[in-house]
């Protein structure tokens, strides 16, 4: 095996064993689920959709960064890859519920994503007053990190996995986050003689789990296109995506019932993907924009094919 | 060893990426549940007094929350008084809750009455709020912001008419519907 070839699995293998230790596992109850368990089922779904429609617009995010799959041969790559969605100000705030019997019956206050809760008072019976709770993150970009190893190639297919397991955020504010993904494309372009690009197709799926909390599951199916010039690299793609977010826990709200359990579907189903990379040898650097319902970034170096 | 010194900057990221971006001194409205339930003696005493075995009822607001929230209150605040009453007895009852020994609220109606909640919030025709106790209430709330012992004797007062004698498994149960904000961003 040559010299450079070395180098490269081993540091491959570096990032693997650090990403997969770096993280303490934290079991402790975080501030995040100490502040959902005060909403019941009817009242959490709009505090927290934003999260829904963020994280799984970030889970379909980085993919690829080329189109060109070898035809056959072993080949190894591994990027890193950080995306962000962009919190739009709708998702700041929402219409929530007042408790039964309460007027008025609706009030505007803080998501998530938001900044302080509104406190309304009711207008019949003079003293009674209710609030939401103030939101927790204040960004402008929702993001995530992610490694992510590609594996090929077998008649123009290869397989793309993912894993990642992040801390608690912020003094335990944010629980412990694990990501999973498997996915496997294959070349269209090989079919296509004297193609001008490279195409390929791919579908994945994604698990996604923060704390003990919330479980995303996500599906993306997806046609990619790249153009190669010299050390540039053009790439783009569209893709149909669906991601569900499940939450589950046990509420403190005394007008409605304890065990909460819902799902909530992400607002992205579509993206149009445009980005750009340069090829260094076996390192590459990507960059990308995605737009759909959620504006999406991501970024990311790779190493290998 | 550029690579390297590249990807331990991404592996960085990886690390830390989201750690600052939680809001500083969030609030978190905490749920406070404060609720009494007192047993009505069966047999020809047809009222209950606050003397009665199973009062008062001392509610301690630091064990009705989160114990990492307690040295954390802002604010406090109510949103509802809610009265339900459990077993089966055929005829009236009246009387007072009482707050720290304050009227809290009169009630009044058919037992049968209070089998559904009945509230404020409600419009419950049976229930009547007493400003007394009210501002005891709400002085006990406010009390909590800065003295995380603060607690409350709920007591009652009333009597039944129609039935006797009083039935077995008869209580009368009151629940005041309240919130805090705990600094959950403080450290």
């Amino acid at each position: 095996m040559k010299p450079s070839h070395n180098r490269m699995l081993r540091t491959v293998a570096l990032c693997v064993i650090v990403c997969a230790f770096a993280i303490s596992l934290a079991s402790a109850q975080t501030e995040l689920e100490k502040a959902l368990q005060q909403y019941n089922a009817e009242t959490v779904t709009g505090y927290i959709q934003p999260v829904a429609d963020l994280f799984g617009a970030d889970m379909h995010a980085g993919y690829y960064h080329n189109a060109w799959i070898a035809e056959s041969g072993f080949g190894l790559g591994f990027d890193i890859i950080v995306m962000g969605s962009v919190v739009q100000d709708a998702q700041k705030s929402y219409i929530a519920n007042t408790p039964p019997g309460f007027t008025p019956t609706t009030f505007k206050t803080a998501t998530i994503f938001g900044a302080k809760g509104t406190s309304i008072l009711n207008s019949i019976f003079p003293g009674l007053e209710y609030k939401g709770s103030d939101g927790i993150v204040n960004t402008s970009i929702f993001p995530l990190a992610v490694p992510q190893l590609r594996i090929g190639s077998l008649y123009g297919s290869d397989l793309t996995l993912r894993f990642i397991s992040i801390p608690a955020i912020g003094d335990n504010k944010f629980p412990v986050i694990t990501l999973w993904g498997v996915g496997v494309r294959h070349s269209i372009s090989q079919y296509i003689h004297e193609c001008p690009l490279d195409l390929a197709a791919g579908v994945y799926f994604n698990s996604f789990t923060v704390g003990d909390l919330m479980d995303f599951k996500g599906f993306a199916v997806n046609a990619q296109a790249s153009k190669s010039i010299k050390i540039l690299i053009l790439y783009g793609g569209i893709a149909y995506e669906s991601s569900k977010m499940n939450l589950k826990y046990k509420s403190t709200d005394p007008t409605a019932p304890a065990g909460v359990d819902i799902t909530l579907t992400g607002a992205n189903n579509f993206r149009f993907t445009v980005g750009v990379g340069l090829s260094l040898g076996i390192l590459k650097i990507f960059a990308d924009a995605n737009f759909g319902s959620v504006t999406n970034y991501s970024a990311g170096i790779g190493f290998g094919r | 060893m550029k690579t390297k010194i590249l990807l331990v900057f991404l592996l960085g990221i990886l690390a830390t990426t989201g750690s600052t971006c939680i809001n500083d001194g969030f609030l978190v409205a905490v749920n406070l549940p404060i609720s009494a339930c007192f047993n009505i003696k069966s047999g020809a005493n047809l009222s209950w007094t606050p003397s009665d075995p199973g009062q008062p009822v001392i509610i301690k607001l630091a064990d009705a929350i989160d114990a990492s929230y307690v040295d954390k209150i802002k604010n406090a605040r109510y949103y509802d008084l809610q009265v339900t009453v459990h077993g089966a007895y055929a005829g009236s009852v009246s009387g007072f809750a009482y707050v720290n020994g304050k009227p809290l609220f009169t009630f009044q109606g058919q037992w049968s009455d209070f089998a559904t909640p009945q509230s404020l919030l409600g419009s419950s025709t049976h229930i009547t709020a007493q400003p007394t106790g009210i501002a005891e209430l709400v002085a006990v709330l406010n009390q909590f912001k800065t003295n995380a012992s603060t607690s409350m004797l709920l007591t009652s007062n009333g009597s039944l008419s129609g039935q006797s004698p009083v039935p077995s498994g008869l209580s009368f149960c009151f629940e005041v519907l309240a919130q805090v904000d705990a600094d959950a961003g403080a450290k």
